[in-house]
């Protein structure tokens, strides 16, 4: 049998499939960025952004509080993964539910709920107000900033701890035993090494920040950013500019792009091999020591986990239009989601679904190759697949949307376009899941089975997939997750009837019914957590295992 | 809660394969009005005309405008259900004249009798009042917002982006020129979406807001005692919203029957009470009092010609955008 078949082919097909569309759209884009009104080249999109105010403001806005939320996103995240790396506190075992806070509260529920703790008739709003005592504006930077900060430093928490623990503890020893203070000991030998990772997943905390949407429309409204202003100008009332939209989806991809390129750059100068060493003991701090590290690490878990609390009670509170009555309990809310918008919750089931389906089935067959096969075709299969990451949803949402309105393959309206959106976005991490544990399988078991005289296809099925099938669970899972989280894409390019779950609470944010939008907020986690708690209890699925 | 649950189930599995469409004395209505509003309207259709089967396709009215345009060439929307006159003319071409019964029952401005659409309710400008950060004296009048003393206190919409901003800043223009445009640069802040101008007045973050009576009248309505809404006494604005019948529908006969009830007096009135928003009918002074609303010939109304301000935006918006420099 040719050895082109059918591994080339199937190359070929991956590859086909990220070029029409991920490649294309994108391309439109960049193209379109540089097409005038008449339709001649022109740099007219980019003269105005640079000499139109309120763009550059816009860039300036997202790039400060892309640095500022990184920068405390750090401060946070690298103090929790040290106190609990290194101290016995008392609730502990709470912290292993802080990564998930992050997958079974969207964006877009954190800001909803931290509205209803100190927005428009918010909880602390109105207590403050009893007490007789202003309180500060929570709409606008102070509001984007704690938000944003206790939404992303999760990420950070996470790459600090694991490097923490991977940290060899004879390294400091040696380092006090030499004399130096404990202190100084932390300063210079135990941060230089667990810096690269801190400093990757701070870069993808900026990414998030830059390309976030959700968060940036609910509470930015004072602050002009650029997620919005592109959102916006694809979505005016009164019909949008093409080539202003094109232009600010490519500033976009520009800023992420470059921080992308920094991140890379960065990683590939600094490079510590940690050898496997004795984690360093957890001691048990006594006093207003323990107080103290114990009550701020509980503050901010707590801080992280209230959003989903106060949605759910949200959803039960009685409320006249846009006004909550806290402390009057109704079922109404819920009620009327059942009398009026099961639809709701079917497009989002359908969509997510399907976008599951095929995005964990061709991430799987991509990691295959990529580890397993390689051939010419590889490294642009792996470039393409990076390229859903330089792109917020917004601009993924705008590029599909404008790269498929005419021409022979039309798209926009469909249920399709949807589903691809949702897809595209994940498949990156899809991708990684699902070789996560491809390296670890043995060449020689699927030789064994082809000299035998399996056909290869076979192999595949019977061998190689019931050894990836723990990265498979893991990538459908967390595939799920995202994809019935989605606003930023599916925002720009759905249509009447299309609503989804995140469509529909946005749609009521933005009317200021929070109750509601509460009640939607409670079943989109609801049906976020069921497979998540699935995998974990019953499948054993390692989610955060790389 | 079991039945519920079962409903969520079939729901569930029905859209997953898709909901074949029945043909018999139906008419699929595409509105962007609330589920409540809608659901009122389908009660009340069961009991006028049993024979009706309304299949509802709910959304924003931009992306229902934009849906029906992509489906020109199969037509499955018989009605719209509503969005402003401005908006309704970008999309002149796809509806048809239907002369329905009811509008001789209807306000003179909102018979729209020269368009392919009909009035069903407007919304009016008003300046929404948070009297818990007021200081001073409560503005009357649009004349009095003008002043600097207002400045950083007043908030709307942005017009760009906003429709009914545009008709404030419209009126504006109507009433005091270039000049009050200018003032109004000189004290009002922008807020990015139509939400933004009454949701930060409830929040108390602005003192005064310009926006659309129905919005505020909900915090009024809903128990926030600090709101308050004022109708300016130097005039103003309406900004109309109407229904069409669709062009070429594939059940017009049907529509039709609807397109009069959406008119008739019981709708209008359930609707008022429900959403706040003025009806197009001119004998439903009862249901505006129950409503808390105050009756049209109490409030002076400045006549706007909505074709015009639809010529001038581009003018106007520079003129708007240059004042604000």
């Amino acid at each position: 049998m040719n050895r082109f078949l059918p591994w080339g082919l199937l190359s070929l097909f991956a590859l086909g499939f990220l070029l029409l569309f991920i490649a294309y759209p994108i391309l439109g884009v960049l193209l379109r960025s540089f097409i005038g009104e008449k339709g001649a080249f022109s740099t007219e999109g980019f003269v105005i952004f640079l000499t139109q105010g309120r763009y550059l403001e816009a860039l300036l806005n997202s790039i400060i509080l892309g640095i500022a939320v990184t920068f405390i996103c750090t401060l946070v995240g690298v103090f929790l993964a040290f106190i609990v790396a290194r101290f016995e506190i008392p609730f502990s075992n709470i912290v292993f539910l802080l990564p998930l806070s992050v997958l079974i509260i969207p964006e877009l529920i954190s800001a909803q709920s931290w509205i209803m703790v100190f927005g428009n008739n918010g909880l602390i709003t109105h207590l403050f107000d009893a007490l007789g005592i202003p309180f500060p504006r929570f709409y606008g930077w102070f509001g984007l900033i704690y938000v944003m900060t206790l939404t992303y430093y999760v990420h950070i928490f996470l790459a600090a701890l694991a490097a923490l623990r991977g940290f060899d503890h004879s390294l400091e020893e040696a380092g006090q035993s030499l004399g130096t203070a404990p202190l100084p000991t932390y300063i210079r030998v135990v941060f230089p090494t667990i810096l690269p990772a801190v400093l990757s997943s701070g870069l993808v905390v900026f990414t998030l920040v830059v390309g976030n949407f959700a968060i940036s429309i609910a509470l930015g409204q004072r602050v002009p950013l650029l997620s919005v202003l592109t959102y916006r100008s694809f979505i005016s009332e009164l019909g949008g500019n093409p080539t202003m939209q094109s232009t600010l989806a490519m500033v976009s991809i520009l800023l992420v792009a470059s921080v992308l390129f920094l991140q890379r750059w960065y990683i590939s100068k600094r490079d510590y091999q940690m050898v496997a060493g004795r984690t360093p003991p957890r001691a048990k701090l006594k006093g207003w020591k323990s107080l103290l590290a114990g009550g701020s690490a509980g503050l901010i878990i707590v801080l992280s986990l209230l959003p989903a609390f106060v949605v759910l009670a949200g959803s039960f509170t009685y409320a006249r239009g846009p006004v909550m009555y806290w402390g009057q309990f109704t079922l109404d809310n819920y009620t009327r989601i059942l009398d009026f918008n099961l639809g709701v919750i079917g497009n989002s089931l359908r969509f997510a679904s399907l976008a599951t389906l095929f995005g964990v089935t061709f991430a799987t067959l991509v990691s295959y190759l990529l580890v397993k096969k390689r051939n010419a075709l590889s490294s642009t299969l792996d470039y393409l697949l990076l390229l859903p990451l330089t792109i917020s949803g917004t601009v993924l949402g705008i590029a599909l949307a404008q790269g498929f309105n005419s021409g022979p393959l039309v798209l926009t309206g469909t249920a399709a376009i949807m589903v691809l959106a949702m897809m595209l976005r994940r498949l990156p991490f899809g991708v990684r899941n699902a070789s996560s544990n491809l390296h670890n399988i043995s060449n020689s078991l699927e030789e064994a089975s082809v000299s035998l005289g399996v056909p290869p296809g076979r192999t595949f099925f019977n061998v190689v997939l019931p050894l990836m099938a723990p990265g498979i669970a893991a990538a459908a899972i967390l595939t799920w997750v995202t994809t019935v989280a989605e606003l930023s894409a599916s925002v720009v390019i759905y249509q009447a009837g299309q609503e989804t779950l995140p469509i529909q609470i946005f749609r009521l944010i933005s009317s200021d019914l929070m109750a509601r939008a509460s009640a939607f907020g409670v079943i989109n986690m609801i049906i976020i957590l069921v497979p998540v708690f699935f995998g974990i209890r019953v499948m054993k699925v390692k989610l955060f295992s790389s | 809660m079991k039945k519920a649950l079962l409903n969520l189930a079939t729901a569930a599995t029905l859209s997953l394969v898709g909901i074949p469409i029945a043909t018999a004395g139906e008419v699929n209505l595409y509105t962007s009005n609330s589920e409540d509003s809608v659901a009122m309207v389908l009660d009340k259709v069961r009991e006028e005309a049993p024979d009706i089967t309304i299949n509802v396709i709910a959304g924003s009215s931009g992306t229902l405008l934009r849906r029906i345009e992509a489906e020109k060439n199969a037509n499955v929307a018989d009605l719209f259900w509503s969005s402003g006159f401005s908006t309704l003319a970008e999309f002149a071409d796809l509806f048809v004249k239907y002369d329905s019964p009811q509008v001789d029952n209807l306000l003179p401005a909102l018979r729209a009798e020269d368009d392919p659409w009909t009035g069903t309710n407007t919304h009016v400008m008003v300046l929404m009042i948070n009297e818990d950060v007021i200081e001073g004296d409560v503005p009357q009048s649009w004349e009095d917002i003008l002043n600097e003393s207002w400045k950083g206190k007043v908030t709307m919409a942005d017009p760009a982006n906003s429709s009914s901003a545009y008709a404030q800043l419209y009126g504006i223009y109507t009433l005091y020129g270039e000049e009050g445009v200018r003032k109004l640069a000189g004290v009002v802040e922008l807020q990015g979406s139509t939400s933004g101008a009454y949701s930060s007045v409830a929040q108390g973050e602005y003192a005064v807001g310009m926006t659309m009576e129905y919005a505020a009248q909900r915090y009024v309505a809903g128990g926030q005692e600090e709101i308050e809404l004022v109708y300016p006494s130097d005039g103003t604005f309406l900004s109309p919203e109407g229904l069409a019948l669709i062009e070429n529908a594939p059940h017009p006969e049907d529509a039709k029957r609807v397109y009069d009830l959406l008119l008739s007096h019981d709708i209008q009135a359930g609707l008022v009470g429900l959403t706040f928003r003025r009806p197009s009918r001119a004998d439903l002074d009862d249901a505006l009092k129950s409503s808390g609303l105050p009756l049209m010939n109490n409030i002076n109304i400045v006549d706007i010609d909505q074709g015009k301000a639809a010529s001038d935006r581009e003018m106007l918006l520079n003129l708007w955008t240059e004042a604000r420099d």
